[in-house]
This record gives structure tokens, C-alpha cells and sequence, in this order.
């Protein structure tokens, strides 16, 4: 059907060239300056207005264009000055001053399928960045770029490793259990931005939350290079987005990459970063590994092999030994682990783009390379793109565009979280007695290694705990993609009124990892090593015609009316293979393992939209738009297969019915009223609206179970999904009112949004009482509003003659969710399976994503009721909300001075509220590893009142007291403690970005050289937070994943140190 | 200008019925299948009833019972009494979504074509049925697991009783499903049946040992009919040694191991032997023990003392990992038999049964008869049997099963003092309403007492 649907539109593009017909044109030329100092301008666009005839003005200002007979208007647009239309009249020369723009209204924004509008008609609010914040930022991936530059957005990283993931979230969630990332665009093409580990980077026959353990993973959008941006858009609300239907309930991300432009031949730009862990969980130096004071060490015996019969002991995970130096630990020493085990990552970025052509016919092709290593040792990310676009101009009326983008990334993954070879997990559990280097050497660059026992297993403390040494220089992640992304767009103007634009895109890759145990490593259920690989394919293909109309109604009523279609066809494929038991060590190919187990997914998704929008302008003052779209998809369900999005949206510029340079209209010289509603969607997940069947996994949350085939055997069960034929997408309302103001000619710019977005028809896996024979169903039940505040603010306060600049942005996001309805009966829902004793949930009448969990028995007044027999406080016998992972705003200050070619920006990043459960706190005070846990020669009295056998208070102050091992165990530990004692609040105040840079001032009589740049920018120079354990802003489980405000062994983030430079030619 | 006008609303109604046709037929799963048969749901329900009886709930009862000890995480929990709502979901699930479903589906739909996957399917829910009320008292089991076929997502709640009368209806029908000819069966188990093979014979006599131990369980109730219908359930058995076991049979590969060997190795320090179980076996030399247990840290044999959490103890032995495990056996069916011969007056058949159970539970774990034991504690008459001999020894035998705690709380014996640093002051006697059940099942119960007794231990 695919293959019927292009050839119809290219049936249809042939009739609009049919219609071409030869026009005969005349010569225009003429010279463009600024308003200021009346230099030239250059690279100022002349465009005839109506077509897509154009050309730029040369350097020294000069332009020619050649105007087909008939048309009548020019048009002069240049960044950051108002664009002007002339009338052309019987002139031949025009000459043209530009005015600069200083309230940036006249610029254009790109909006929802790549169209271009006016800032000063919109009727919703974007935000824009320009992209040299982006590689200023040292950021190599796009989306964390993005942190902290805009309002209404939350950009949360997953720690400082290697190409690790990074989530973002506009206006808050709108989904349970589908993603929340918004849809990420470049030049019109949606691409992938998944992470892609959650259906099968683990075997099915793994039945936890992959994402809980393993390596960070990348979302894909790290394929894209920021030195290829000229700039971002950022689509907040269903207003912006309705055009994109079913895939527009995230907001979305708009990528514009850069294009040919008249005057630099040749860029160059190099970078090189350093980076150092910027915050871990406080540890204590003073106690031995052991328990009740003596000390214990594994210690697998002579032959240096676990369970044989030489075994002296398998060692323990606490430190509850003796002091170290101290009786009983007189031999031993203390080691700081951390520090020795960490290093400096060092980063090279390099970038080499050639622009050329004309304006009719040009071209940009860029090389970008990124090598980065981090600061645990053996792991890296590198990434190499080599784009080429070109655009060219085939008649006056037809241009064609294209771009043709290959990515290579990957690199070397670290284990993280919740397993027996986590980093971190191995690292801060170790004791202070046990050198985790095993006294020597470290690194096997360097020789032979003292982590490694002479029979090949591994030095270690404890028996299941694999050493960080080991796991990262013998069990490592990798991770490869290659990647294609291409599209090719045609622009056809057959007459003055008329444009018909189509655009098809391609983004294919294929990920293909590889892990590796080795042979007496402990993560895989026995030390016999393990290889696995799995390999994800993906392919998008889209496609969208627009046929848009304009027209004149009077001289001050102007409208334009578009029609469209969109196609989009989505495949993805995974395949797992894994072999175990290894024979040969350190030999890893599946041909060396014993037991193979394979598995594959496979998914295609498929949706059609036709669609129509309409903007009418009246006086340059009222505006008002409107869209419709109805999107058909095969993931909905058989009872409605289509769906319809609505948009209006309207805008006043009342300072034009204002009377000028009266009141308040002395200061304000532009101000706009702007309101917007719109419906968008969500799609349902793939193949849920009917029961099948499957191989079940049995499992008990502590084993990986079993599963089939079984001995041999096979065997199936429904699957605990229960299908439910009625299945529709998730439905966005959202409204949105706000104000632009311009005071003092630009010098004080303020933009305020508030949003009240309501989700309906949320998808979620409403669990059923399992007794009914299925675990849950996919039901459209939930409902959410997501209310804010959006403020940025811009103010210039000194702007002197001498050239010294003072600008600040700020931007203040205000977010509050509130689940308002679930299913039937149903008061609150696990979004993702996570720990036992803590999730994240949906809970009606709380904010979305709760952290659901065990706490404390209180009294009425909230005190701790103590158990008299031990001293401890009792548990609430039911789990409930323990925090919330959200932040209560998030507030960015960005600082620029400038004086000639000098610029400091300093941007602050303050987030408050946000709560994170520091899981990795909880069990270091349980194994006597935190710092705190070596106040351990007192006893300590918890705070509270005793409790009565039936659980009720006395009134009496509690007065029982306990050991310290006890109090740090089983009150600020994880055994049997409250799971609240152990959710902190993640605050943070920041200095994000530092950057000093310095433009020299090149003659312009210089031959070669055109421009050249300097700069430092440090990244996390300075962080202030009560948080306990690593950076605060951390995920345990990336992009692909729903769950916030996790923090169980997470690797650490990082602080950076970056130089570098750019050059123009 | 016109023409265009039309080309534009051409395109437009073409692409609308295009559109539609698009998206059609990408709703179905190239992943999963939509139809299966018999013998596939009998080896998913047959591994899911493994994974009950050797797993998490077995290792739970254990520890109450003090056989096992929990010395590390979650299990220490378990050990201070320490059992929450959400500890036991995947128990739970486990029954109703891959037993009793499976089941039901087998019966509903492929039973009149094939009595013997039917009799089959009844006996495994049973089973699932069995130890969910053993653990939890009341249950869902009339209208359980019927979302797909009837809609009911809140199935009511049986009582204790009814659920039991139900198991013991459902093994009768079995039993008859059982004698029906094999040329009425449109397909016949065989390698799919992980438990016997297709084993018609040793099917029927899974279904009488089952009647045993679910009609000894009324001893609170009604000693007499208890003890009576437990004997007869035991003549029809027509049993003869252990060769009548009925084991769950595993593999070596990552997801075929017996749960007790899979938790040991992924979890090593979380359990040890109960004092209480090593100190009755010390005391007697019991030459079980070095199968029960491996050597502790000091190379000796030696239970946890309760509530130490002492992880230098014996960890769980060779004879719990083994590749087969219990789930009914000759043995427990002897001391079924012992018990109920006891409660008659029957004392030589009760100590004759006794005896046989002892000696068979050696030569079980052991592979050889130990006879310095038999002749000191398996050789008993009608003078000197006792309910409480009877118990202790049971006890002994039920090393790792999940009938032992069932055992307990119907009996009391042996006595068993509660873990003095637990957070409540007795043992508990079942498991709390599960929280998926308190949540989205209007009509569970939401027990939270872990100490309140279950209908038959009332």
C-alpha cells in the first residue's frame, strides 16, 4: 500500500509541473545596509515574494535577482533585523536599509511539520535555542543540551558515564505507560529518539525491570551532532503540536540543521573536555569489614577458587568489623576505593564543515568526531557523522533539497544499579580494610594486575560481589549503531499564491550490542561466564505533501489555507542471542558456550493522517489560526480506527490599539495576547488489543525463574495482558494563555505562559486482582491535568557605547500533576515494575509518579510509634506515598557580559523540590559503610513515642535504647526499616555552565581566515545540594523509562573542564 | 484554476480510503500466537506448579517453621516476621495466572475431547488451589481466574471450607477422567507432561495422595472424618515405596534449575538451617543431615540459633538441589497414615506406618538404610507411638516443603518458641491479603494479621 500511496504523489507532483509554464523576467539589483552604522550587510535573503526565488546579498552588500514578470513585491529578511517587503514597481535598482529587530518579534519560528511562522502571530508559546548554546555546552548529546535553556522544560541525565541517556520532559508527564518523551524533528523528519532496552536488551526469560540494572544505555538522539544545529524550537503544548496528531502528546523537539550559507567557506571547530566525578556518598574510613566487631574477609583459600574445599571463608557485605588499627584489625590499613578507582575522563571533539555553491545551487558537508572517555576506567562513547545537505534551485519555481546523514556511534558501557557487578554497587559496598586494587597494579595496560588471582578468579571481599576492577576490564558493554538519515524535500510555487511542498524522510540503523561475563564473574546466575547480543533494527520512513494557498482579502485581511497528508510506517526488530557456560576463557563467541538461548521481537507500526490548517491576519494585529488533523493507525484498536485532532489558537497585538507614546505605551512597545486549545494524542502501544499467548517466565523476584523451553519442553500460557479491542489513543486538551511584553525598545523582555493540559483516556496496564487469571489490562481509564507557570525574562541592564553588555535570561517553570481518575476501583497504579519496596505510581488525588513505598507507623501528630521490645518504630502495615519525584519549580539564570570580542555567561540551574530515594544510601548505613555509620561506639534513642501492644501511642516519649548497628540496620538501613527513611529531598542549586570565550577580531583584508573563537566552558563547577549520595540529577533507568527519582547504586555524575576553539574560512 | 481546484479534491478522497488501507493489517502480533494446545498449557501450568511448591513459599513456610533460618536482606525480614502485602505478589500471580487459567482453559476448552489433559488440569489446579489456601485461608476458587471467558476481574472469595470441599470434588472427577479409555482421548500427554510422562497410573495415584493430605488437614475440624477419609484416600492410593513419589523434575540450564539450587546460588547468604530442625537431627545423629545441610564455615553441622541472623551456620545442602523435588511423596503419605491411624486408636498401624515413613525418608535422602537409627527411633509399637513422635519426625521428613508449615499450625508440634527480636511476639499462621488483591479486588478480604489462623486452623 506504501508503494501506492508515493506513486500518487508523485502522479500529483507531475501535474503541478505540468502546469509550469517559461515567464519572462526582468533584473533587479541594489545594495542592503544596517540601520546602525550603515555598513553592509551580507547574507541578507532577497526573495520575491510568493516563490521560491531568491538570492543573498554579497559582501558588500550587493544583491541581483532576476524577477519574473508579474510578481511584484520583494522581500529582505536577515536574522535579527525586521524583515521588509518593497513593491517594486518600475524600479530596477532598490536600495534598502534594514531595521534591527530588537524585539526579536520579526523573526520566524519553526513550527509544527517545519512550518515557518512569525513569532509575532503565534497564538502558543515556543522557545527557541540557538546552537551554539548547544556546542557550547559540551554537551554531545543533544537532548542534555538542552538543560536548564528553556521554561517548561526538565531535562534529567542519567550520570556522568559515556553516552549515557538523557530524558526530557515538557510540561510534566502525559502518560503512564507510554513514553513521555516528546517527538524529536529534524528539518521536518521525525526521527528515533528511543533508548531501545526495554523489550529485549534483557532475554524474555529475564523477568525483572531490565532498565533497573545493566548499562546506561543511549537514546538515540545522541546520533545527532550539535555542531550540526543551527538552531532548536521547543514545542510545548498541544497547541503547538496538534499537527502532529497521535505523536504530539510529548510536545515536541525541533531540530533545524545548519544549510549553505553565503561568506564562510569552511569551519573548524575543536574541543577538548575533562571530567572528574562531582559528588559521591559520603563513606567511613575507620571500620573493618566484619561483623560484631571481628573481622571477616572472603578469602577463597590456597587454590584462589570459590567452593572448593580450601575455602576459608566467603567473606560478608558488612563492615561491622573491628577498628581498623584497633584491636582485633591491628594489621589492617584503610583505603579510600573511590578515590583510587576513579579518573579523569578526557574528551576530544572535532568538527570540520565546507560550505559552497550559490544561492541557487549549494551545499554544506560536515565531519564531526567525538571521543569520549569517562571516569571509570575502560569505558568511552565515540561518535562520527558525516552529513551533506544540498539545496538547489531548479527553475523559479521549483526547489529541491536533500540531506544524507551517516552516523557511527557507540562505545565500552559500564554495569549500574541493582546488580552483582554494578560499579558502584561493588566500589562504595567495599570495605576500608580491602584494597580493592589487590595492592598493585590496576590497570592491565600496564602489566599484569593484582585484582586477578594467579587461578583466574577475581580478588574480592565478598563472594558475589564482582570487583569494579574486574568488571570493568573484563566484563565489558558495547555498543555499535550505524545509521542513516536521510530526506529530500521539493518546493514548488506554480504560481504567486500557490505552494505545494513535500518532504519524505528516512532514519535507519542498527544497534547492535554485545555483553560480555567472564568465566567467575557473579552477575550471571553461576561464574561460568556468559556472552550475549542483541541486535535492535529500526526503520522509519515518512512522508508529508502540504498544499498551501494564500490570499489577500483586503488590505488588511490576509489568510492562507493548507491541506496535507502524512504517511508514516515504523519497523523494529530485535534479536537476542545469549550462550553461557562458557568453555575457553576469555574467548567470546556463542560457538564457546554450552547453553544458548535466543529470542526475537518484531513490530511494525503503521498511521495516515490528512490535514488542514488555516491562519487568518487582519491589520497585523488580530491572528488567528486554526488545524485539524485525522490520523488513522494500526495500533488502534478494531472498534475505532481513526481519530481527529482540533487546534485554534488566536493572537492580539494590543499595543497596535494602543495610542502611541501615552501611559504605559511609553515604555511598552509591544505586547500580545495569545490563547490556544487544542486535543493531541498519544498512541496505544503495539499489539495490545487482543489476548495472546506466550512462554511464561516463573519467577519469585529473587531467581530468574524458570522458563521455557523447560528440559526440552515447551510451553505456553495467555499472557497476563488481557487484549482489549477498544483501544484508542491517549487524548491531550490542552489551553494555554499567556502574554509577550517588550519594554524599553527590547531592553526588558517578558514571555509568561500558563497551561492547564488535561490527559484523557491515559493508557494504562490497569492491574487486575491476579484471581481474575491475568495480571492486567490495557485500559484508556487514567486521567491527569498538569497545570504551570511559564515565565522567561530577559533584561539588558547595561548596554554601553563602549560595547560592555550585561544580558540575563531567566526562565522559572512551574509544573503541579495531579492523577485525577484511574481505572474502576482502582486508586492507585504501578507505572513500571520497580523494587519491592518501592515504585513509582499513579495514586489519585497525588502528583504523577509518587514514590510508593513502606513507611513508618506515625501517630496523629505524625511522631514515630516505637516498639518497646526493641526500640525501633513500627511499620504502617500498608505501603503508601513516600514522595514525590518531581521538582516544585525549576528556575535557570543565564548571565552574558560582553565587551567587544570578550563573553562571559555564567547559567545557574536551580531546581527545588524533586524527591530522589536513595536506595544506595539506606544499604551503605546497613552495611556500616556510610560515613555516618561510624558514630558506632554510642547508643541512640529514636525519636518517638512508645507504642502500646495494640500498636497505639502511650504518650510516653520513647526511651529505649539501641546499639548502633541495630539503629543504622534497621532504622536508617534497608532491613525491615521504612523505605521513607531513605527518600531525600534532591534539590539543587548549580552553576550548570561557566563560559569565557573571545572573538578575535579579524581584518577583514585577511585572505584565509574569516573568523576565529576561543573558549572555556566548565559544566558543573559548582553544585549545592542536601542530597546524600551522587549528583541529584540522575536516572537509574534512562529516557525509555517512566520511573523518576530513583537512585540505587546509579553511577555518579561528573563536573567538566572545557577549551576550545573555532575557526571561519 | 479550476482544474486545480479539482486535481486537489481528488487527491483528497483518494487519500482518504487510502489512508484507511494504510494502516490495515499491522494490529496483529507476528510475536505471540493466538491459538495453542493442550499439551503446551499442561507443561506451562505443570512448570508453574513447581515453581509454587519449590520456591518462594516453600522457603516462607520454612523459615516460620524454623527449619530455615534467614540470615541476610529480605529474608531476615521473613525471619523477624517481617511479611508485608507486597512480598508475595508473584506467589500469588503465579497460581492464578499460570495454574488455575491454564487449567481452566485446558478443562473449558479441550477437556471433553481429552479427559486425560482434563483430569490432568484438575489435579494441578488443585494443587495451586491447595497451598493458595493453605497460606492465605480464604481464596478465590469458583470464580477464579474466568476474566477472559466471563468478564469477572473481581472474583468473590470462597470460604476455607468450600475451597477445600472443591479440591477434594475436583481429584474425585480427576480420578474418573483418569479411567476413561485412551482411544476416547483425542491426544494423549507424554514428554509434555513434565511430572510423569503421560503416566495415566501414577496421575491417578497423584490424585488419591492429594486426597490424603487435604482430608488429614481437618484435624482441628473433625479428627475422626478427617482421619478416616485420609486413610481410605491412602488404601485407594495403592502405594508400595518410594517409587509412588510424585516429583517436579528439573534441569541444569539457567532457567530449568530447581528454585532451592537457583536461590542458593544467587543468593547465598540469605538462608541457613534452623536451629530448631539441626538440633533435633544433632541430638539423634540423624544421618539426613549432611544432605540437609552443608558443612558450616568450621567445616561442622550446625543450625542458626533463632534470630541470630548467624550466616557463619550451615547453609542449605545437596538434598533441597537436587534436580527432582518432592511434590507428594510416599513418605509424607506414611506419616499421613501414622497420624490418622493414631487419632483412630489404630496405634500398631500407626506405629507400623511410622516406622516405614522413617526408614523410606532415609533411604530417599540418604540412598541407603541406616539401621543404628532404625533401631532407635524407627521402631516403634503400639505402646510407645505418640501424636508428638509422629510430628517431630514428620517434621524431620518435610525438610524444604511447604506442607510443613500446614503441619505446624495443625498440630502445634513440635514446639516451637517464636523469634524473640521478631517485630510481633508469635509465629505467624498465614500470609496477608496480597496488595494487588486489597487494591483492585472490591471483594478481598485486606487481611493484615499474620497471626490470625485460617479456617482449619481454627
Amino acid at each position: 500500500m506504501i508503494k501506492k500511496s508515493y506513486n500518487l504523489l508523485c502522479i500529483m507532483l507531475l501535474l503541478f509541473l505540468g502546469l509550469e509554464t517559461s515567464a519572462q523576467s526582468r533584473v533587479i539589483t541594489g545594495t542592503v545596509t544596517g540601520d546602525g552604522d550603515n555598513e553592509p550587510l551580507i547574507g541578507v535573503s532577497v526573495v520575491v515574494k510568493g516563490t521560491t526565488i531568491g538570492t543573498v546579498s554579497d559582501l558588500d552588500g550587493k544583491y541581483s535577482i532576476a524577477v519574473p514578470k508579474g510578481d511584484k513585491v520583494l522581500v529582505f529578511s536577515y536574522t535579527g533585523f525586521v524583515t521588509q517587503e518593497v513593491t517594486i514597481g518600475s524600479l530596477s535598482n532598490i536600495n534598502i536599509t534594514m531595521q534591527e529587530d530588537v524585539m526579536g518579534l520579526e523573526e520566524a519560528v519553526v513550527t509544527a511539520l517545519a512550518i515557518k511562522k512569525e513569532v509575532r502571530s503565534l497564538g502558543y508559546s515556543t522557545q527557541k535555542v540557538g546552537g551554539d548554546e548547544l556546542s557550547e555546552s559540551g554537551e554531545v548529546n543533544v537532548i542534555q543540551g538542552l538543560a536548564a535553556k528553556t521554561s517548561g522544560v526538565q531535562v534529567v541525565g542519567s550520570g556522568g558515564t559515556p553516552g549515557a541517556s538523557s530524558k526530557i520532559l515538557i510540561r510534566g508527564n502525559a502518560s503512564f505507560t507510554r513514553g513521555n518523551q516528546p517527538l524529536i524533528v529534524i528539518d521536518g523528519i521525525p526521527i528515533d529518539n528511543s533508548q531501545g532496552n526495554m523489550n529485549g536488551s534483557s532475554a524474555s526469560d529475564y523477568p525483572f525491570n531490565a532498565g533497573l540494572s545493566g548499562v546506561n544505555s543511549s537514546n538515540r538522539g545522541v546520533d545527532l551532532n550539535p555542531a550540526d544545529i543551527e538552531s532548536v524550537t521547543v514545542l510545548k503544548g498541544p497547541a503547538a503540536t496538534a499537527l502532529y496528531g497521535s505523536r504530539a502528546g510529548n510536545g515536541a523537539i525541533i531540530y533545524t540543521t545548519k544549510r549553505y550559507k553565503s561568506g564562510v567557506k569552511a569551519t573548524f571547530s575543536s574541543s577538548v573536555e575533562i571530567s572528574q566525578v562531582n559528588k559521591m556518598p559520603d563513606l567511613q574510613s575507620e571500620y573493618a569489614q566484619g561483623s560484631g566487631g571481628s573481622y571477616v574477609v572472603g578469602d577463597p583459600g590456597p587454590d584462589g577458587l570459590w567452593f572448593t574445599a580450601d575455602d576459608v571463608s566467603t567473606g560478608t557485605s558488612a563492615s561491622w568489623g573491628p577498628k581498623i588499627g584497633g584491636t582485633g584489625g591491628e594489621d589492617l590499613t584503610s583505603t579510600d576505593n573511590v578515590d583510587n578507582f576513579f579518573q579523569n575522563g578526557v574528551s576530544w571533539n572535532n568538527n570540520l564543515s565546507f560550505s559552497g555553491g550559490s544561492q541557487k545551487a549549494n551545499y554544506r558537508l560536515s565531519i564531526g568526531n567525538s571521543q569520549v572517555t569517562g571516569t571509570v576506567p575502560n569505558t568511552d562513547w565515540d561518535r562520527t557523522s558525516i552529513r551533506l545537505t544540498s539545496d538547489v534551485q531548479l527553475t523559479d519555481k521549483l526547489k529541491l533539497g536533500g540531506t544524507a546523514n551517516y552516523v557511527n556511534s557507540g562505545g565500552t558501557r559500564v554495569q549500574n544499579g541493582s546488580n552483582l557487578s554494578g560499579v558502584m554497587l561493588g566500589l562504595t559496598r567495599a570495605p576500608a580494610s580491602f584494597d580493592l586494587t589487590g595492592g598493585g597494579n590496576s590497570n592491565p595496560e600496564d602489566g599484569a594486575v593484582t585484582w586477578k588471582l594467579p587461578s583466574g578468579n577475581q580478588y574480592q571481599y565478598f563472594f558475589p560481589y564482582d570487583n569494579p576492577y574486574w568488571t570493568v576490564y573484563e566484563n565489558p558493554s558495547t555498543d555499535n549503531v550505524d545509521r542513516m538519515i536521510g530526506n529530500f524535500d521539493v518546493l514548488y510555487n506554480p504560481n504567486s499564491w500557490l505552494t505545494v511542498a513535500y518532504k519524505l524522510g528516512v532514519d535507519a540503523y542498527t544497534d547492535s550490542r554485545q555483553s560480555i561475563f567472564a568465566v567467575h564473574s557473579w552477575d550471571p546466575p553461576s561464574p561460568t561466564g556468559q556472552v550475549e547480543q542483541f541486535v535492535v533494527r529500526s526503520k522509519e520512513v515518512y512522508s508529508d505533501l502540504i498544499i498551501t494557498g494564500t490570499r489577500d482579502f483586503s488590505d488588511k485581511l490576509s489568510g492562507k489555507l493548507s491541506v496535507g497528508n502524512n504517511l508514516n510506517h515504523r519497523f523494529t526488530s530485535e534479536q537476542y542471542l545469549r550462550g553461557r557456560n562458557l568453555s575457553v576463557e576469555g574467548f567470546y563467541n556463542l560457538s564457546n558456550a554450552s547453553n544458548l538461548y535466543a529470542g526475537n521481537f518484531e513490530a511494525t507500526v503503521r498511521t495516515s493522517s490528512l490535514f488542514v490548517m488555516g491562519d487568518l491576519d487582519f491589520d497585523n494585529t488580530y491572528y488567528l489560526s486554526f488545524t485539524g488533523r485525522n490520523d488513522w493507525a494500526s495500533t488502534f484498536g478494531e472498534g475505532q480506527n481513526n481519530f481527529f485532532y482540533p487546534s485554534v489558537n488566536a493572537a492580539v497585538v494590543f499595543t497596535e490599539l494602543m495610542e502611541a507614546n501615552t501611559g504605559l505605551r511609553k515604555y511598552l512597545d509591544f505586547g500580545k495576547l495569545r490563547l490556544g486549545y487544542a486535543q493531541t494524542g498519544i498512541e496505544p502501544p503495539v499489539y495490545s488489543s487482543q489476548t495472546y499467548y506466550e512462554s511464561p517466565t516463573l519467577t519469585d523476584g529473587f531467581t530468574d525463574g524458570l522458563a521455557f523451553p523447560f528440559t526440552g519442553v515447551n510451553g505456553f500460557t495467555t499472557s497476563g495482558a488481557m487484549g482489549n479491542p477498544d483501544l484508542k489513543p491517549e487524548r491531550q486538551i490542552g489551553t494555554e494563555i499567556g502574554v509577550d511584553l517588550r519594554f524599553f525598545k527590547g531592553r526588558l523582555t517578558v514571555d509568561y505562559t500558563y497551561y492547564n493540559q488535561k490527559s484523557v483516556d491515559i493508557l494504562l496496564f490497569r492491574p487486575l486482582a491476579q484471581s481474575s487469571g491475568f495480571r492486567f489490562q490495557y485500559t484508556n481509564a487514567g486521567e491527569m491535568v498538569n497545570k504551570g507557570h511559564e515565565l522567561s525574562v530577559g533584561g539588558t541592564p547595561i548596554q554601553t557605547e563602549s560595547g560592555f553588555d550585561w544580558n540575563i535570561v531567566a526562565n522559572f517553570t512551574q509544573n503541579i500533576s495531579e492523577v485525577t481518575a484511574l481505572a474502576d476501583g482502582v486508586d492507585e497504579v504501578n507505572i513500571e515494575t520497580a523494587f519491592s519496596s518501592i515504585g513509582s505510581f499513579a495514586i489519585i488525588g497525588q502528583p504523577y509518579g509518587a514514590l510508593f513505598g513502606t513507611q513508618w507507623a506515625r501517630t496523629d501528630d505524625g511522631q514515630l510509634l516505637i516498639n518497646p521490645s526493641t526500640g525501633l518504630p513500627l511499620l504502617e502495615a500498608e505501603r503508601g506515598n513516600v514522595g514525590n519525584p518531581f521538582p516544585d519549580f525549576l528556575l535557570n539564570i543565564r548571565n552574558t557580559f560582553t565587551y567587544k570580542g570578550l563573553r562571559l555567561s555564567a547559567l545557574l540551574d536551580i531546581r527545588e523540590g524533586g524527591d530522589i530515594w536513595c536506595g544506595t544510601c539506606a544499604r551503605l548505613n546497613r552495611l556500616g559503610r556510610s560515613e555516618e555509620s561510624a558514630n558506632r561506639e554510642e547508643t541512640y534513642v529514636i525519636e518517638g513515642v512508645l507504642a502500646d501492644a495494640d500498636g497505639e501511642s502511650t504518650g510516653q516519649a520513647n526511651n529505649v535504647e539501641i546499639d548502633a548497628r541495630t539503629y543504622f540496620e534497621r532504622y536508617l538501613g534497608d532491613n525491615g526499616a521504612a523505605v521513607e527513611q531513605a527518600v531525600f529531598d534532591g534539590s539543587w542549586v548549580r552553576l550548570r555552565e561557566l563560559t569565557l570565550s573571545y572573538d578575535f577580531d579579524i581584518k577583514k583584508d585577511m585572505k584565509v581566515l574569516k573568523t576565529l573563537n576561543v573558549y572555556f566552558t566548565g559544566r558543573n563547577l559548582w553544585l549545592s545540594t542536601d542530597y546524600p549520595g551522587v549528583d541529584p540529577e540522575t536516572s537509574l533507568t534512562g529516557s525509555s523509562s517512566n520511573v523518576n527519582g530513583f537512585d540505587y547504586f546509579n553511577n555518579p555524575g561528573t563536573k567538566s573542564y572545557i577549551f576550545g576553539l573555532k575557526a571561519g574560512f | 484554476m479550476k482544474n486545480l481546484k479539482l486535481y486537489i479534491v481528488a487527491a483528497l478522497v483518494l487519500f482518504m480510503s487510502a489512508c484507511n488501507d494504510f494502516v490495515d493489517d499491522y494490529g496483529v502480533s507476528p510475536n505471540d500466537p493466538s491459538e495453542v494446545t493442550p499439551a503446551l498449557l499442561l507443561a506451562g501450568a505443570e512448570a508453574a506448579v513447581f515453581a509454587t511448591y519449590n520456591g518462594q513459599l516453600a522457603r516462607t513456610g520454612n523459615i516460620m517453621t524454623q527449619h530455615l533460618a534467614g540470615t541476610d536482606f529480605q529474608m531476615v525480614e521473613f525471619d523477624n516476621y517481617v511479611i508485608l502485602e507486597g512480598d508475595n505478589n508473584n506467589e500469588w500471580a503465579i497460581i492464578y495466572n499460570n495454574i488455575i487459567e491454564p487449567c481452566n482453559n485446558i478443562i473449558d476448552v479441550y477437556g471433553d475431547e481429552n479427559p486425560y489433559y482434563r483430569g490432568m488440569a484438575r489435579v494441578l489446579k488443585a494443587m495451586g488451589a491447595g497451598v493458595a489456601t493453605d497460606y492465605w485461608g480464604d481464596i478465590p476458587l469458583s470464580e477464579a481466574a474466568k476474566g477472559l471467558t466471563e468478564g469477572n476481574l473481581e472474583p468473590n472469595y470462597d470460604d476455607q471450607e468450600d475451597v477445600i470441599k472443591a479440591i477434594q470434588d475436583m481429584l474425585d472427577a480427576a480420578i474418573v477422567d483418569f479411567g476413561t479409555d485412551a482411544a476416547s482421548n483425542a491426544n494423549t500427554p507424554g514428554g509434555d507432561d513434565l511430572i510423569a510422562g503421560g503416566d495415566i497410573a501414577a496421575w491417578t495415584r497423584f490424585a488419591y495422595m492429594l486426597k490424603a493430605r487435604y482430608a488429614i488437614r481437618l484435624t482441628k475440624k473433625d479428627k475422626n472424618a478427617a482421619s478416616d477419609a485420609a486413610l481410605q484416600a491412602i488404601v485407594d492410593a495403592g502405594l508400595t515405596g518410594n517409587s509412588d513419589d510424585i516429583l517436579s523434575r528439573y534441569g541444569t540450564n539457567g532457567n530449568e534449575l530447581n528454585p532451592w539450587d537457583a536461590f542458593e546460588q544467587d543468593r547465598g547468604g540469605y538462608l541457613r538451617l534452623g536451629a530448631s530442625l539441626m538440633d533435633m537431627m544433632l541430638a539423634k545423629n540423624d544421618p539426613r543431615m549432611s544432605a540437609y545441610a552443608a558443612a558450616d564455615t568450621g567445616g561442622a553441622y550446625r543450625g542458626a540459633i533463632l534470630g541470630s541472623g548467624d550466616q557463619t551456620a550451615s547453609p542449605v545442602g545437596s538434598h533441597l538441589r537436587a534436580t527432582t523435588g518432592d511434590l507428594i511423596s510416599y513418605v509424607e503419605c506414611k506419616f499421613i497414615q501414622a497420624e490418622a491411624n493414631f487419632h483412630k486408636g489404630e496405634l500398631t498401624g500407626a506405629a507400623n506406618a511410622y516406622n516405614e515413613a522413617i526408614n523410606a525418608s532415609i533411604m530417599k535422602v540418604t540412598g541407603a538404610a541406616d539401621t543404628a537409627y532404625s533401631n532407635m527411633y524407627a521402631n516403634e509399637d503400639n505402646t510407645t507411638i505418640t501424636l508428638e513422635k509422629i510430628m517431630d519426625q514428620k517434621y524431620i521428613a518435610m525438610f524444604g516443603q511447604c506442607e510443613a508449615w500446614a503441619d505446624w499450625r495443625r498440630t502445634n508440634m513440635p514446639a516451637l518458641s517464636p523469634n524473640p527480636n521478631a517485630q510481633i511476639t508469635e509465629i505467624p499462621r498465614r500470609l496477608p491479603t496480597v496488595l494487588e488483591e486489597r487494591l483492585y479486588n472490591s471483594n478481598a478480604p485486606a487481611n493484615t494479621d499474620i497471626t490470625a489462623p485460617v479456617w482449619w486452623d481454627e
